[in-house]
């Protein structure tokens, strides 16, 4: 039997990488853009550009798996848009968008899959919908309010109490939120 | 402690913390926001706790296998990466340092050996060796793709709809659904493709809001049902009966 020979070490990087996360990455992908196709296409780009940045990414500050998860969704999330000719909404001042550079300070390191879909299913399923829609559909509250046939003020309702029981459920701490 | 608000905040202000925290914020909702976020303490922190919640959602996705030559066209991309970025490298190198001194006497004529009389086109330049090197790749990953893409298979859909759906299965293994002059979904409607295993339970597909529309199949589907139905939005299980289907052989 004849071995192959051993990826150079920059292949074997990435190759290690690719193996770690690639099937919750594509996963993922796939959940937003319901198309094989476009979901290897975002997911092929993610590990690439994770692959050449990667000297610049510091695990220490978080989950290189949430790092990964993170650029898959913003990725989609702009195909998705791009598909419905929709432009990214820009952030507020001083409210970072959810990116590569941030999302490690942001990882709920205690936090596994089955947590966060127990969490997820422990929602009241219009709350879990209309976040679900927002998060993995990428749809504004107002076309949320549409697909449902909800009134807006419902929707936007809806999100708030799902993202705050989802605060709870996954054990975020809450303390700086406590009173006001 | 607890983040404090600035004077005005309200409920409101929290809901659209909340969109602000799933990127979905718009309009002049946007703005108002944004201005009074950049004064309110607790609007910021409830924003980066909730993008803090989120994260962990990106786990609840069930993990997927992607196609079976992914890696391989992974990698592939990679590797030409690296053989330009070290053509290129070894195309910059600087020339040897000059001896520290020099002989008396006018200046020798540079010595330049001899060129070969013909010089293969992709040894010209690192930029020509690098395209060289790709159009190779690129021939030999055509050739193997045209092979694996043939179609061995295909299922044509019954049902009530009008139009054609046919489910094409090629030698990699991989398929798809093509459907032909089925009528555009109404408006808030979406057509939604099912693979459903024998004895098991439906698995979502894939969806399209058009009549003429490609969608792959995920996985290997020998054996299983492949149906189409109509949602309002894109569901984890159907939640009406097939408009389509059909039996792909094992």
């Amino acid at each position: 039997m004849t071995a192959s020979p051993p990826p150079t070490p920059e292949l074997a990087q990435l190759e290690a990488l690719y193996d770690a996360h690639n099937r919750q990455a594509i996963g993922l992908a796939y959940r937003i853009l319901g198309d094989l196709g476009d979901a290897e296409e975002v997911v092929q780009e993610v590990f690439l550009s994770a692959w050449r940045s990667g000297h610049t990414y510091d695990p220490a500050r978080g989950s290189t798996h949430t790092w990964i998860l993170s650029m898959v969704r913003n990725r989609s999330i702009d195909v998705l848009r791009a598909r419905q000719r929709r432009p990214t909404q820009q952030m507020p001042e001083g409210i970072d968008p959810v990116d590569s550079s941030d999302v490690p300070t942001l990882a709920v390191s205690n936090v596994d899959a089955e947590t966060a879909r127990v969490a997820m299913n422990s929602l009241p399923p219009e709350q879990k919908q209309a976040l679900e829609l927002a998060y993995f559909g990428g749809l504004s509250h107002s076309e949320i309010a549409a697909q449902l046939a909800a009134p807006i003020g419902t929707v936007k309702g809806r999100i708030r109490l799902g993202l705050d029981h989802l605060r709870a459920a996954m054990g975020v701490h809450q303390d700086l939120l406590s009173a006001s | 402690m607890s983040a404090t608000p600035v004077d005005g905040h309200s409920d409101e202000f929290e809901q659209l913390a909340g969109l602000a925290a799933l990127d979905v914020l718009e309009g002049d909702e946007l703005g108002r926001f944004q201005r009074h976020a950049a004064q309110c303490e607790r609007c910021q922190v409830m924003v980066r706790l909730d993008r803090e919640a989120l994260a962990a959602v990106l786990l609840v996705a069930p993990p997927m296998d992607p196609s079976p030559d992914f890696k391989a066209r992974l990698m592939q991309r990679a590797a030409v990466e690296l053989a330009v970025a070290d053509t290129t490298r070894r195309g910059s190198v600087a020339a040897p340092p000059t001896p520290a001194t020099q002989p008396p006497g006018p200046a020798p004529i540079p010595f330049r050996p001899r060129s070969p009389n013909v010089i293969p086109l992709w040894r010209r330049s690192p930029w020509v060796s690098a395209l060289a090197a790709i159009l190779v790749v690129g021939l030999v990953s055509f050739g193997a793709y045209s092979y694996e893409n043939q179609p061995v298979a295909t299922y044509e859909l019954s049902g009530s709809a009008p139009g054609k759906a046919l489910v094409i299965v090629r030698r990699s293994g991989m398929a798809e659904l093509v459907m032909e002059g089925v009528p555009d979904p109404e408006p808030g409607f979406l057509y939604e493709a099912w693979i459903i295993p024998q004895g098991g339970q439906p698995v979502a597909a894939g969806t399209t809001n058009r009549g003429n529309a490609e969608v792959p199949l995920p996985g290997n589907i020998r054996g299983t049902t492949v149906a189409i139905t109509k949602e309002r939005t894109r569901v984890d299980a159907p939640t009406s009966a097939p408009l389509m289907a059909t039996v792909v052989q094992s």
